[in-house]
């Protein structure tokens, strides 16, 4: 049967590989902008990555309105009211988000902030129904998930509109290599858990699924050799692009048990979603492979290739995948606990979390997202 | 916050860098009019082309360029670098200055560029494909064997290209581009 019902939305352009910065000035032209604000934290900064940017925009019409070096990991209301005076003050007309998690949330919200004219705080209660100023995301292999989705986090806020895309997504080896291991692993199971989750809806979108099987197969062929050497640089612009169509997948698809777990626990315990992500998969994906629909036996198809998945007798695809799947988890097993005991997570927090998802996410029962803590916490 | 502490930059320019893409697109250009008088295959493609075939290759957005065109007499001519009020049929926008140093440091082949989306071309594409296909050949010319195996799509085999027509070629081409 063909799934033709469905829709799909992807509007940021990728530029990756080689030289991937230098395409920003023709882009930000092309975008009818020539002056951005560009925003940072202070740790890549010190790396010499805004040097590196700077350095790409040479010999162009560009003029950095302003570098702020500054961006905390906190989306907080005081810094993107502050960096929104910055961008007007400056007469900025578009905005480069250099950094992921805290710098990419900040830069989205101070987009919304100046191109709405409202502040953020009532930015929450406005439907967006025009463009937004010119965005790029310029993302180091740090990512937390939802920095390239059609989806904004600032403050104790969550925003989704097809609006909050950024325009263009630049990854570059100079920039993505400087991720530390943990990072590395962390971004991989955000990705890992986006684009599993958002193919194993329901109602299948193949162009979706294209998108989440391409995040599946860089994750799982590169992520073993990229947590042992995060500078290498294929393996690390590799992840990041993972994270870019997971993040896209992601966006068309409905939040999954997983993640909106995983964010109510992050925003308590402030532990990265990603690691968190990654314990609650393991357990969800045995869960999913008991239960009738079963895990999607196109999943192997992605994960080990066409000749593994021809070899592999019908009836066991499934399982092969479920086992694809497990190994790509356990290769960030030095960086992420198996279960959530071992994040010292208290056993009572548990039934807060499954109520606050509930509430969060109504789609699932707070049985059903108390019954997948306590598989994640126990690891039965 | 400090709003002075985050001031305004203005990028730099790259002038080395510059002044050998001048250079580079001032030696394919002369290559180009010499190789239109010396070789069989590009005088036949420029044949097919418009009566008033003008090309501009630049680097966006302030320059170097270069502009080679068809005179009256249906002879191909370097034009020079300065923009004399042409109006160009094809122009071929290279992205950056980075993305011509990987081009004419022969580091990327023009097929591989295009692909890479470091290249933008405005007229008929038929026509651009007819100067990709004459740019290889001119790099065959200019260059040796090792280096233009990196610039070009394919080498051009034995049959398709006999080492007398190449050698005895790459000195004409040599001699006509600096001496007139």
């Amino acid at each position: 049967m063909i799934p033709y019902n469905f829709t799909f939305l992807s509007h940021p352009k990728i530029c990756s590989g080689l030289k991937a910065l230098e395409h920003i000035p023709f882009e930000l032209e092309s975008l009818n902008a020539r002056k951005p604000l560009v925003i940072t934290s202070n740790r890549w900064d010190k790396k010499g990555l805004s040097k590196t940017l700077i350095k790409a925009l040479y010999d162009s019409n560009i003029i950095i309105g302003a570098l702020f070096t500054n961006a905390p990991f906190y989306p907080s209301v005081t810094i993107i009211n502050e960096l929104s005076q910055l961008y007007r003050d400056r007469g900025c007309d578009s905005i480069i988000a250099l950094g992921c998690g805290g710098v990419a949330y900040i830069a989205k919200a101070v987009n919304m902030v100046v191109s709405l004219k409202t502040d953020i705080l009532q930015c929450a209660d406005i439907t967006i129904t025009s463009p937004l100023k010119p965005m790029i995301i310029v993302p180091t292999a740090d990512c937390q998930g939802g920095e390239m989705a059609a989806i904004a986090y600032y403050e104790r806020f969550e925003k989704q509109s097809d609006f909050l895309y950024p325009d263009v997504i630049v990854i570059d080896s100079r920039i993505t290599r400087h991720a530390n291991s943990q990072e590395v692993a962390n971004s991989a199971l955000t990705a890992l858990a986006h684009a599993i989750e958002a193919c194993g809806i329901d109602a299948p979108n193949p162009i979706n699924d294209a998108y989440a099987h391409t995040a599946l197969q860089f994750i799982y062929q590169y992520l073993q050799r990229t947590i042992k050497r995060p500078s290498y640089k294929d393996g690390s612009v590799a992840i990041v692009n993972a994270a870019a169509c997971a993040d896209t997948a992601f966006s068309n698809a409905p939040q999954g048990i997983v993640h909106v777990l995983a964010q109510v626990i992050a925003l308590d315990t402030n532990l990265q979603a990603g690691m968190v992500m990654g314990i609650l998969l393991r357990y969800y994906l045995a869960d999913k492979l008991h239960t009738k629909g079963g895990i999607r036996p196109e999943l192997l198809l992605a994960l080990a290739g066409i000749d593994t998945y021809a070899k592999t007798p019908e009836k066991e695809r499934q399982k092969t995948a479920y086992e694809y799947l497990i190994q790509c988890i356990d290769t960030t097993r030095e960086f992420v606990p198996a279960t959530l005991k071992g994040l010292n997570i208290p056993r009572y927090k548990l039934k807060e979390y499954a109520r606050l998802a509930a509430t969060k996410n109504k789609q699932y029962k707070e049985s059903a997202y108390m019954e997948l803590l306590e598989k994640a916490w126990e690891g039965k | 916050m400090n709003a002075l502490q985050y001031p305004e930059i203005k990028p730099k320019k790259k002038f080395i860098k510059r002044i050998y893409i001048a250079v580079m697109l001032w030696v394919v250009g002369r290559a180009i009019q010499a190789a239109a008088k010396v070789d069989k295959e590009v005088k036949e493609e420029f044949a097919k082309l418009k009566d008033n075939f003008l090309l501009k290759m630049w680097i966006w957005p302030n320059g170097p360029s270069m502009y080679v065109g068809k005179t009256k007499d249906g002879k191909v001519k370097y034009l020079g670098w300065k923009d004399k009020g042409y109006k160009p049929t094809l122009t071929m926008t290279i992205k950056s200055v980075e993305a011509a140093m990987l081009l004419f440091t022969f580091q990327e082949a023009t097929a591989i560029a295009t692909t890479r989306n470091r290249l933008v071309v405005d007229g008929d594409l038929p026509d651009a494909c007819a100067l990709v296909r004459i740019l290889n050949i001119v790099e065959v010319y200019l260059l040796p064997k090792i280096i233009a195996r990196l610039a070009v799509k394919r080498y051009p085999k034995w049959s398709q290209m006999n080492p007398l027509r190449k050698h005895f070629g790459r000195i004409l081409v040599y001699v006509r581009a600096f001496t007139f």
